[in-house]
C-alpha cells in the first residue's frame, strides 16, 4: 500500500483544508508543531478508511472542529500493487463515501465494503470501529503514546498474520482444541500429582490408605500369631500337666524319696556303731599310752641317775686339772708386766733425746738467722746515710727544670736584643799600619776585629789621637735600652740562682737530678731490705737472740753426750714405741688368759657342786618311785594295755566295713536327687497350672474380638487398597506422561509456527541488539520477552525506551513480512522514538530505512531537526494547508 | 428328623469373635432336635477353639460338640461315631477307630468325619486328613457323612460329601446344598436327597474380547435368573481404544446389575490402532504427541504409554471433536 495524497478538511484541529500530495515510496517525514494537527492527520487517515461515512452521535460530532457544525471531509489516494485507488468520505452533514478503483466506482456502504475487502479490515455494524476491526493496518499505525502497548493488533490482524504463517508452515499449533486437551489433561494430572510429580489428592489418599491398611493387616497378623502361639502354649502346658499325672511323676518322686530315707536311717545306725567302736579304740589307746608313759618315765629316771653319777666324776677331774694349770698362767702374766715396764722406760729416754736434738737444731738455725739480720741491719745503716746525704744535696740546689728554663729564656731575650742592636750599630775595624794601640773609652781593644758602636764612644788611636763617634740611627737608643734591660734581667736571675752563667746553671741542674736519682734508689733498697720497717727488723733480731739465750740456758748447751740429728732420734723413738705396744699386748693377753682361767675354775667348781646335788636328788626320786611301783609291775601293765588296743581296733575295722558296705554316699546322693526331683515336679505342676490359668484368661480376652475375622477383613481391605493405589498410580503416571508429551509437542509446534516471522524480525533486531532473540506469544503475537546473553527478560521488565523500540521493530517486521506475502501494508508512526538515546535513535533510523525498502513509512514528528540527517523528504503541516478542497 | 450332622468347618477360622459365636448359637435354635457338630480343619478342636468357647456359652444339651472320638447316641435308634480333627492337618486316618467301635446291633451306625477320600476327589483337593475310601464298609457303617469338599458329592451309596450350604468361592462344584438322609433300619441302604439352600450364585467367566466385541459381556449374562449373583470376569485379548471405551461402558452397566463384580484384566491389552489415533487428531501438535507416545518415550514402559494414549483418546471424546 502506498499513500499518494491525503486531504483533510473540517476535521478536528484541521479545520482548514490540508492536502499532502506527492507522497512516495520509502520514508516521508511530516513535521508539525504541537497542536498543529499531526495526530489529527493520523486520526483522519484512520477515520477515512475504517469509519462508516454515516456514523452518527457523539463520535461523528467529535470529528467537527471545536464549536463548529461544519462537514468533516477526508480524501485518500493510494496505490496497491501499482494500481490507483481513491476513497473520499464526508461526515455528519450529507454523509457520503466514494471509492474509485481501477475496476469502477463504489458509493456509500458499497464503497466501504469494497474498501474493507481490499484492505482486509471489517466495517463495524454500528458505532465507531474498534482496534480489532481494523485488521493489520491498525497494527502498523501507531498513535502518539500507544506505542508501548505491546503489539495489540486485534483478532482480525492476528488472523491475517496467523493465516499467513500457517500458509507457510502448516497448522502445527492444534488450535483451541489442542489447548483444551492440554488444559483438561493437566487438570487431571494435577489432581493426582504435584508440579514435582509427588502424589496428591485422591492418589495421595489411596497411597496413605494402602499403607494404613497394610499396616493394620500386619499388626493383626502379629496379633494372630500371638493368639495362635498362646493357644499352642496352652496346649503344651496342658499336655505337660497331663503328662505329670499320666506318668505318675510326682508319685514316683515321693516313693523314691521314701526309699532313700529308709536307707539313710540304716546308714545312720551303722555310723553310730562305727563311732562307738572308734571311741573304744581311742580309750584303749589312751590306757596303753598311760602305761607306756609310766614305764618310759621309770626308764628315764634310771638312765638319768646313771648319767649323773658319771657327770659328777668328770666334774671333779676337771676341777683338779684347772688348779694345776693356774701356776703357769700366773707366771706368764708376771713376765709380761716386767717386759712392759722396761719398754716404757726405753721410750721415755728416746723422747728426751729427740727433744734435745730438736732444740739444738733450733739453736743452730737461730744463729744463722741472727747473723743474716746483722748483715741486713748494717746494709740498712749505709743506705740510710746515703739517702740522708742525697736529700741534703737535693735540698741545697735551687735550680730545677723550670728555673733553668727561665734562665734559658732570659739569655735568648738578651741575645735577641743584642742582635737587634747590632743590626743598626756602627761597625768599626781598625787596621793600623803598625802596631798602634787603639783604645775605646780608654780601654785598649784588639785591633783588626770589627767593633760595633752603639753609643757615643771615644776611640783613642795611637798615633792619631781621639776619635769620637756618635752613632746617629734613630732607633739605636731604644734598642740599646731593651738590650740593657735584658742583660740586667739575665744577670739578676743568674745571681739569684747562684751561678755565673748558663753553663754553670746547666751543671748545677744535672747535679740536682743525680741527687734525686740516688735518693730514689736508696729508698727502693731500704724498702726491699725492710719491708716492715727497720724497727721491725731490729725487733725480730731481738726476739731470736732471746730465744737462743733461753734454749742455751734450758738445755745446758753445748751437751756432753752425743746426740744424733732429730730424724735419727725420731726413728729411734719409733722403735721403742713399737716394742712398748708389743709388751702391752702380751700383758693384756696374759691377763685375759688369767681372768678366763679364774672363771673356768669357778664354773668347774660350781658344776661339780651342782652335779653332786643332782646325783643325790635322782637317787631319792628313783627310790620313791620304786616304792610306789616296782619296775616289773610297770612292765606288766604295759603289756596288758597294748593287748586291749589290738582287740578294740579289730572291732573298729569290722564296724567300718559294715558302714562302707552300706554305701552311705550313694544313699545320700539318691536321697538328694529324690528331694530335688520332687521339688522340681511340684514346682512344674504349680507353674503349669498357673500358666494354664493365665493363658485361658488371655485367650478368652483375645478371642472376644475375633482376631481371625478381623485379619481376613483387614487383608481384603489391604488388597483392595493396594489394588486401588496401583490403579490410580498407573493412571497418574499415564496422565503425567500424556501431559509432558503434549506440552513438549506444543512447545516444538510453537517454535516451528513462529519461525518465519522470527526470521523476518531477526535482521531488524540485530540492528538494535546483536545476538538477541525475541520471544512472541504464538496466540496474540505480542512480544512476550527477549533473550540477551542467554538470559530471558520479560517484556514488561524492560525499560520504556527498549519497549518502544522493540514494539516499533516488530511492527516494521510484521509489515515487511505481510507486504512480502502480498498484503497491503504501510507504517505510520506518530511522535515515535521519543525515549531513544542518540545511539538507539540512529540504529532505529537504520531499521526504518531497511523496512522502507519494502513498505511506505510516514513519520509524524514535532522535531524535524532529528530527522534532517535521515535523508527523507520532510513535509511541514503548516505548508500543506490550502484553500477549500473539492471533496465529495 | 432325628438329628442334623455338620461334618466340620462350622467356622472358617478358630479366632472368631464372641458375636459370631453367639450368632451361631442363635442360628441353631430354630431346630429343636439334636445337632452334632464336628470340628474340621478350619475349626479344629485345639486347646482354645470355638468349641471350648461355645461350651462356656451354655449351649443347650441338644447341641453336641463331637470333639472326642467316642460314640454319641442319637435317641434310641442310632449312634454317631465322630472323627474330630484336633489339628488343622493330620496325616493319620482318624476314622480308623470306627472299625473297632462296639455298638449295639439294633442301632443305626453313622460315621461323621472331615477329610479327603483321595481316590474319589478331583485333583487339587487337599491331601491331608485322609479318609479310607471303604471306611463305611470296613466299619459296618450305615452311612458315612463327610465334610471338607465344598460341593455335594457321592462317594458310594453309603458315603457322601454334603458340601457347603452356601457357596463361598468361584469353583463350580455344586455348592449350596444340604443332604437329607433317611435310613430305615440298620443295614438298610440310605436314601440321600440333595436340597438346595444357597442364597447366592457364584459365577466365573473367562471372556475373550475382540476389537468391537464389548457387547459379548452382556450376552454372557443372558441366562442369569433373579438370584443374587457374585460374578468374576477374566478378560483377555487385545483391543483397540474404541473397544476399550465400549468395554468400560459395558462393565459399568454390568456392575450395576449384579450383587458383586470383580474383573481380572491382566491378560487384556489395549493397543491403539491407526484408526484410533487418526480419530483423535490429524493435525497440530497433538498428532506429534501421539507419535511420541507410540515410541514409547524414554523412562516410561509401553503399558504406561498405551494407557496415556487411551486417556488421550477418552479426553479427546470428552472435549469434543
Amino acid at each position: 500500500m502506498l499513500f499518494r495524497c491525503i486531504s483533510v478538511q473540517n476535521f478536528r484541529k484541521l479545520a482548514s483544508p490540508a492536502v499532502i500530495e506527492g507522497l512516495g515510496a520509502g520514508v516521508t517525514i511530516i513535521a508539525g508543531d504541537n497542536e498543529e494537527g499531526k495526530s489529527t492527520l493520523l486520526l483522519a487517515i484512520r477515520t477515512g478508511l475504517f469509519e462508516r461515512h454515516n456514523l452518527g452521535g457523539r463520535a461523528a460530532e467529535a470529528m467537527q472542529p471545536f464549536g463548529s457544525t461544519v462537514r468533516p471531509q477526508i480524501g485518500l489516494d493510494f496505490e496497491i500493487d501499482g494500481e490507483s485507488y481513491s476513497i473520499t468520505k464526508g461526515f455528519v452533514h450529507r454523509p457520503s463515501a466514494l471509492l474509485i478503483t481501477p475496476g469502477g466506482k463504489f458509493e456509500g456502504p458499497a464503497a466501504e465494503e469494497r474498501l474493507a475487502e481490499l484492505l482486509t479490515f471489517r466495517v463495524p455494524l454500528r458505532g465507531e470501529s474498534r482496534p480489532e476491526d481494523r485488521g493489520i493496518l491498525g497494527l502498523f499505525w501507531l498513535e502518539q503514546g500507544r506505542v508501548l502497548e505491546g503489539g495489540e493488533c486485534g483478532e482480525l490482524g492476528r488472523s491475517t498474520l496467523r493465516s499467513s504463517l500457517e500458509q507457510e508452515v502448516g497448522d502445527v499449533l492444534g488450535g483451541a482444541r489442542g489447548c483444551r486437551l492440554i488444559e483438561a489433561a493437566s487438570a487431571r494430572r494435577d489432581a493426582w500429582l504435584t508440579a514435582k510429580g509427588r502424589p496428591r489428592g485422591e492418589l495421595a489418599g489411596a497411597i496413605d490408605e494402602a499403607e494404613s491398611a497394610t499396616k493394620r493387616a500386619t499388626e493383626l497378623e502379629a496379633e494372630r500369631q500371638t493368639y495362635d502361639q498362646e493357644i499352642e502354649n496352652l496346649a503344651r502346658a496342658r499336655r505337660e500337666l497331663a503328662r505329670i499325672d499320666i506318668d505318675k511323676v510326682l508319685e514316683k518322686a515321693r516313693n523314691a524319696l521314701a526309699r532313700a530315707d529308709e536307707q539313710a536311717e540304716t546308714i545312720e545306725q551303722l555310723r553310730q556303731r562305727d563311732q562307738a567302736a572308734d571311741q573304744a579304740v581311742l580309750l584303749a589307746e589312751a590306757q596303753a599310752e598311760n602305761a607306756r608313759e609310766g614305764w618310759t618315765r621309770r626308764l628315764v629316771l634310771i638312765e638319768m641317775s646313771t648319767d649323773r653319777e658319771k657327770a659328777s666324776k668328770d666334774a671333779e677331774a676337771k676341777v683338779l686339772a684347772l688348779e694345776t694349770e693356774t701356776l703357769c698362767i700366773v707366771s706368764r702374766r708376771n713376765e709380761a708386766e716386767v717386759a712392759l715396764l722396761q719398754a716404757v722406760e726405753d721410750r721415755n729416754i728416746a723422747e728426751g733425746r729427740v727433744a734435745l736434738s730438736q732444740n739444738w737444731a733450733r739453736v743452730k738455725t737461730l744463729d744463722e738467722e741472727i747473723a743474716e739480720l746483722d748483715r741486713q741491719l748494717q746494709k740498712l745503716d749505709a743506705l740510710v746515710a746515703e739517702r740522708t746525704a742525697a736529700q741534703h744535696r737535693f735540698g741545697e740546689i735551687k735550680i730545677d727544670q723550670r728555673s733553668f728554663q727561665q734562665l734559658q729564656d732570659l739569655e735568648s731575650a738578651m741575645r735577641e736584643a743584642r742582635a737587634e742592636l747590632g743590626a743598626i750599630a756602627t761597625r768599626i775595624r781598625f787596621s793600623p799600619s803598625a802596631a798602634q794601640e787603639v783604645r775605646q773609652n780608654d780601654k785598649a781593644i784588639a785591633v783588626g776585629e770589627g767593633i760595633e758602636v752603639t753609643e757615643a764612644t771615644r776611640f783613642t788611636l795611637e798615633g792619631f789621637g781621639r776619635v769620637d763617634i756618635e752613632p746617629g740611627a734613630s732607633e739605636l737608643a731604644g734598642r740599646r735600652i731593651r738590650f740593657d734591660r735584658a742583660k740586667t734581667a739575665l744577670s739578676k736571675a743568674l745571681t739569684a740562682a747562684a751561678v755565673t752563667d748558663l753553663a754553670q746553671a746547666r751543671r748545677v741542674l744535672e747535679e740536682r737530678l743525680k741527687a734525686g736519682t740516688v735518693l730514689r734508689e736508696a729508698n727502693r733498697l731500704i724498702a726491699a731490705l725492710a719491708p716492715d720497717g727497720v724497727a721491725a727488723l731490729q725487733a725480730g733480731h731481738g726476739e731470736k737472740s732471746a730465744e737462743r739465750l733461753r734454749l742455751n740456758e734450758e738445755n745446758g748447751f753445748p751437751l756432753a753426750e752425743h746426740i744424733g740429728d732429730p730424724g735419727t732420734e725420731l726413728r729411734s723413738l719409733g722403735s721403742t714405741g713399737v716394742r712398748e705396744e708389743a709388751a702391752r699386748k702380751t700383758l693384756a693377753a696374759a691377763e685375759k688368759e688369767h681372768h678366763e682361767h679364774i672363771i673356768r675354775m669357778a664354773v668347774a667348781g660350781q658344776t661339780f657342786e651342782s652335779v653332786q646335788e643332782a646325783v643325790a636328788a635322782t637317787r631319792r626320786q628313783l627310790e620313791t618311785a620304786r616304792a610306789e611301783a616296782s619296775d616289773a609291775d610297770l612292765q606288766a601293765r604295759l603289756d596288758t594295755a597294748q593287748g586291749s588296743v589290738t582287740e578294740k581296733k579289730l572291732r573298729k575295722r569290722e564296724a567300718e566295713d559294715r558302714l562302707r558296705a552300706a554305701n552311705p554316699e550313694e544313699v545320700q546322693l539318691r536321697r538328694d536327687r529324690a528331694k530335688a526331683i520332687l521339688r522340681e515336679v511340684e514346682g512344674d505342676q504349680r507353674r503349669l497350672r498357673d500358666e494354664v490359668i493365665g493363658l485361658e484368661s488371655t485367650l478368652a480376652a483375645l478371642g472376644k474380638s475375633g482376631i481371625g475375622e478381623l485379619l481376613e477383613e483387614a487383608r481384603a481391605q489391604a488388597a483392595r487398597a493396594i489394588s486401588r493405589r496401583d490403579r490410580l498410580h498407573a493412571d497418574a503416571r499415564a496422565w503425567d506422561l500424556l501431559v509432558s508429551t503434549l506440552k513438549s509437542a506444543e512447545r516444538n509446534a510453537k517454535e516451528k509456527f513462529l519461525e518465519p516471522i522470527l526470521k523476518t524480525i531477526d535482521p531488524f533486531l540485530r540492528l538494535l541488539f546483536p545476538c538477541a532473540r525475541l520471544a512472541l506469544n504464538e496466540e496474540t503475537l505480542e512480544i512476550s520477552g527477549i533473550t540477551r546473553d542467554g538470559r530471558e527478560e520479560p517484556y514488561a521488565a524492560l525499560s520504556i525506551g527498549t519497549r518502544e523500540q522493540l514494539s516499533i521493530l516488530v511492527r516494521l517486521a510484521f509489515a515487511v513480512y505481510l507486504r512480502e506475502k502480498g498484503y497491503p501494508a504501510a507504517v505510520i508512526l506518530d511522535d515515535a522514538l521519543v525515549y531513544a538515546d542518540d545511539d538507539r535513535f540512529e540504529r532505529m533510523q537504520l531499521a526504518l530505512r531497511k523496512a522502507a525498502e519494502t513498505v511506505q513509512i510516514l513519520i509524524l514528528t514535532c522535531r524535524p531537526r532529528d530527522w534532517r540527517q535521515f535523508g527523507a523528504p520532510i513535509r511541514r503541516l503548516a505548508d500543506v494547508t490550502t484553500g477549500a478542497l473539492e471533496l465529495a | 428328623m432325628d438329628a442334623v450332622l455338620v461334618a466340620g468347618d462350622c467356622f472358617d477360622d478358630i479366632a472368631v469373635s464372641d458375636d459370631t459365636l453367639r450368632r451361631f448359637k442363635v442360628a441353631l435354635e430354630p431346630f429343636g432336635g439334636v445337632w452334632v457338630l464336628l470340628p474340621g480343619n478350619h475349626d479344629p478342636a485345639i486347646a482354645e477353639s470355638p468349641w471350648t468357647r461355645l461350651r462356656r456359652l451354655s449351649l443347650p444339651s441338644s447341641v453336641i460338640i463331637a470333639d472326642e472320638p467316642k460314640p454319641i447316641p442319637i435317641g434310641d435308634n442310632a449312634v454317631v461315631l465322630p472323627a474330630p480333627l484336633r489339628r488343622r492337618r493330620d496325616a493319620a486316618d482318624l476314622t480308623e477307630w470306627f472299625d473297632t467301635a462296639v455298638t449295639e446291633d439294633r442301632l443305626v451306625r453313622v460315621g461323621l468325619a472331615h477329610g479327603s477320600v483321595q481316590e474319589f476327589l478331583p485333583e487339587g483337593s487337599e491331601a491331608a486328613n485322609p479318609v479310607a475310601p471303604h471306611r463305611a464298609e470296613q466299619a459296618r457303617l450305615d452311612y458315612l457323612a463327610l465334610g471338607d469338599w465344598h460341593g455335594h458329592r457321592r462317594i458310594s451309596s453309603r458315603t457322601w460329601y454334603s458340601g457347603t450350604p452356601e457357596p463361598d468361592r468361584f469353583r463350580s462344584n455344586e455348592p449350596g446344598y444340604v443332604l437329607e438322609v433317611v435310613i430305615d433300619r440298620p443295614g438298610a441302604l440310605p436314601s440321600v436327597e440333595p436340597i438346595p439352600v444357597g442364597q447366592y450364585r457364584w459365577l466365573q467367566y473367562s471372556v475373550q474380547v475382540f476389537p468391537g466385541g464389548a457387547g459379548e459381556i452382556r450376552h454372557a449374562l443372558a441366562g442369569v435368573d433373579g438370584t443374587p449373583l457374585v460374578l468374576r470376569l477374566d478378560l483377555e485379548g487385545t483391543i483397540d481404544l474404541a473397544t476399550r471405551a465400549s468395554l468400560d461402558e459395558a462393565i459399568g452397566d454390568l456392575r450395576a446389575r449384579v450383587f458383586h463384580l470383580e474383573t481380572d484384566e491382566t491378560a487384556l491389552i489395549t493397543e491403539p490402532t491407526e484408526d484410533d489415533l487418526d480419530g483423535i487428531d490429524t493435525a497440530g501438535f497433538v498428532r506429534g504427541a501421539i507419535d511420541r507416545l507410540r515410541g514409547p518415550p524414554e523412562g516410561f514402559d509401553a503399558d504406561t504409554a498405551r494407557r496415556a494414549l487411551a486417556l488421550l483418546y477418552g479426553l479427546h471424546h470428552q472435549c469434543g471433536r
